[in-house]
């Protein structure tokens, strides 16, 4: 279940961003190192919003739960629970 | 006087909310005079002189905003700067700008220490105040009413230090006042970052108007879903912002959670709105009056359209207006196209960029001793004789408001180890520009290891979208890159 959630942001991401497949890793940080500019986050929140069908709150946007695909996967999850 | 100063001095000290943080205590407009006064002798006490330039490199808008308000009241000029971008860029505006002193976030003083060096030490605010020992150059002339420098985008590679008058940021705060009404009871927002210069209007009209500024720092700008919150929770009624912006509302805002009714109005600048873009946004808050603006750092705001009441049924681009009534303007044939480049003159006309001879008179052109700025612009008029963007004479882009210059960036990217030959270009798509390094290697390159390179260099906005590595770059006949040729093969 949580490889497939990370896959498909993996995957999400690399389109997104015109990367190489090897550029990103499951704990590669992508908001702090600028990977991910803020527009292309928001893409990202609109993408998991739709993808995985839960709400972010407005304070939820934020590095703590985006900054790793990793991190991404786990947010999902906690929602998806909640 | 000089204008801003009094518009500072004149303030009434009374318990009405000035600055509004959310999640901080309110700035009443007593506390504000009080904290220039303070800061404005501390200055003074370190020995900044009228004339020294000061920057500021902080992410608190509200501390910011006090040392503005200090080095006006003191005759000082200030140069507000990014505080999260690339140490070497803001390193040319320190050298550029010739300043004397810098205000930095104590997080990020330890970046600099190595690059600058420090004079005197002291804490003002919450900042580090580190003094500069400036090295023996040639004497500036500063301009006798030089209020302010904001360092935008240059060809050279270097960011260009647009000169600003108090003359110049007074007739347009008065051409604002007169052409909309303001009042005591409005709520302004401050969402443009303080070295932007939208932010010119958001401050200074303000305060101007003894209203409250609510500061929304560049964390808050960046997520619609607080933003759109926050614009309703603290019932902002005025708002200037870019389209890309005020699309991200519309866009990922979940604009419709909330009420803005006491939304009145909302003006755009810095880049072209495109209509279905915008009548979306209206259709989301239809009771705002909307205008568009136009006008480069140079020259602030020159033309305006506001929009018509019925939107929905306009289909062609948003035009840029008529001329303000304090500007004057007119169209140059352009050689290479059927349209013209647009020429501004008038009060807020800056005076040229800081220290650079060279560069101000590349852009500005005295005509019978009037100091005429060629926007580079490309415009029609149409038979309302509002004027109409068309594009650049230039390689300049314009991303989310903000200018770029893209020789700068190619100046930088070609320096990447391991390209011999590399281009940046721009396309528009989807009513998105999309900048592209095209490049030639020796060697695959980790995409992640050239864009943090570019990120050592310039800010965030600049980095381009996408890069592609190619066998080769298509030529001229000089044997220089063929960007047209380029561009059409991506």
């Amino acid at each position: 279940m949580i490889d497939n959630v990370k896959q498909k942001i993996m995957e999400f991401i690399i389109s997104e961003k015109n990367l190489l497949p090897s550029d990103i890793q499951e704990d590669t940080p992508l908001i702090s190192t600028g990977i991910i500019d803020s527009i292309s986050t928001l893409s990202l929140v609109d993408f998991i919003e739709t993808t995985f069908n839960i709400q972010f709150e407005p304070f939820e946007v934020d590095q703590e739960n985006l900054n790793t695909v990793q991190k991404i996967a786990d947010f999902i999850l906690r929602k998806q629970m909640n | 006087m000089k204008a801003l100063k009094e518009l500072i001095v004149r303030l009434y000290p009374t318990e009405a909310t000035a600055l509004m943080v959310p999640g901080k205590p309110d700035i009443s407009y007593q506390q504000l005079v009080e904290s220039f006064k303070k800061i404005s002798t501390q200055l003074a006490d370190l020995g900044i002189k009228p004339g020294d330039r000061i920057g500021i490199c902080s992410a608190s808008k509200s501390d910011t905003i006090i040392v503005i308000g200090a080095c006006l009241m003191a005759d000082m000029i200030y140069v507000p700067m990014e505080a999260h971008q690339a140490v070497s860029r803001n390193c040319a505006i320190i050298t550029s700008n010739g300043l004397r002193a810098i205000l930095f976030d104590p997080l990020i003083t330890v970046s600099y220490e190595q690059h600058i060096s420090v004079d005197s030490r002291s804490t003002i605010l919450n900042l580090d105040f580190i003094g500069l020992a400036l090295e023996s150059q040639n004497e500036i002339i500063i301009h006798p009413d030089l209020a302010f420098i904001l360092n935008t985008s240059g060809s050279t590679g270097m960011p260009k230090g647009v000169m600003i008058t108090h003359q110049n940021a007074w007739s347009f705060i008065q051409w604002t006042t007169r052409q909309y009404r303001f009042l005591t009871s409005d709520r302004f927002a401050s969402i443009a970052p303080l070295h932007f210069d939208l932010s010119v209007f958001d401050v200074f009209v303000a305060l101007h108007t003894q209203a409250t500024l609510v500061l929304f720092d560049a964390s808050m700008a960046k997520n619609p879903l607080i933003l759109a919150q926050y614009i309703s929770e603290f019932q902002i009624s005025i708002l200037y912002s870019t389209p890309s912006l005020l699309s991200s509302l519309v866009d990922f805002g979940k604009l419709s959670n909330h009420t803005y009714l006491r939304l009145r109005y909302i003006f755009f600048a810095g880049e072209p709105y495109p209509i279905e873009k915008f009548k979306q946004l209206h259709t989301q808050i239809p009771h705002a009056s909307y205008s568009n603006w136009y006008g480069p750092t140079e020259t602030n705001v020159v033309t305006y359209y506001n929009m018509p009441i019925d939107v929905q049924t306009m289909t062609q681009s948003i035009p840029i207006g008529k001329t303000c009534a304090h500007m004057d303007s007119l169209m140059k044939q352009d050689p290479d196209s059927n349209l013209s480049e647009l020429l501004i003159c008038g009060p807020s006309v800056s005076p040229g960029y800081f220290n650079s001879r060279n560069l101000t008179d590349q852009s500005f052109i005295l005509v019978d001793g009037r100091n005429w700025y060629k926007t580079g612009d490309l415009v029609t008029i149409d038979e309302n004789g509002d004027y109409i963007f068309h594009g650049r004479k230039d390689r300049m882009v314009k991303r989310r408001g903000y200018r770029i210059e893209l020789d700068e960036l190619q100046h930088h990217f070609c320096t990447y180890p391991g390209v011999i030959q590399g281009a940046i270009v721009a396309k528009t798509r989807d009513n998105l520009v999309v900048i592209y390094a095209v490049y030639k290697s020796i060697q695959l390159n980790s995409l992640l290891d050239i864009r943090n390179f570019m990120l050592d260099r310039l800010p965030l906005y600049m980095i381009p979208d996408h890069f592609i590595r190619r066998d080769a770059l298509p030529l001229t006949s000089t044997g220089k890159i063929d960007l047209q040729v380029l561009i059409s093969s991506i």
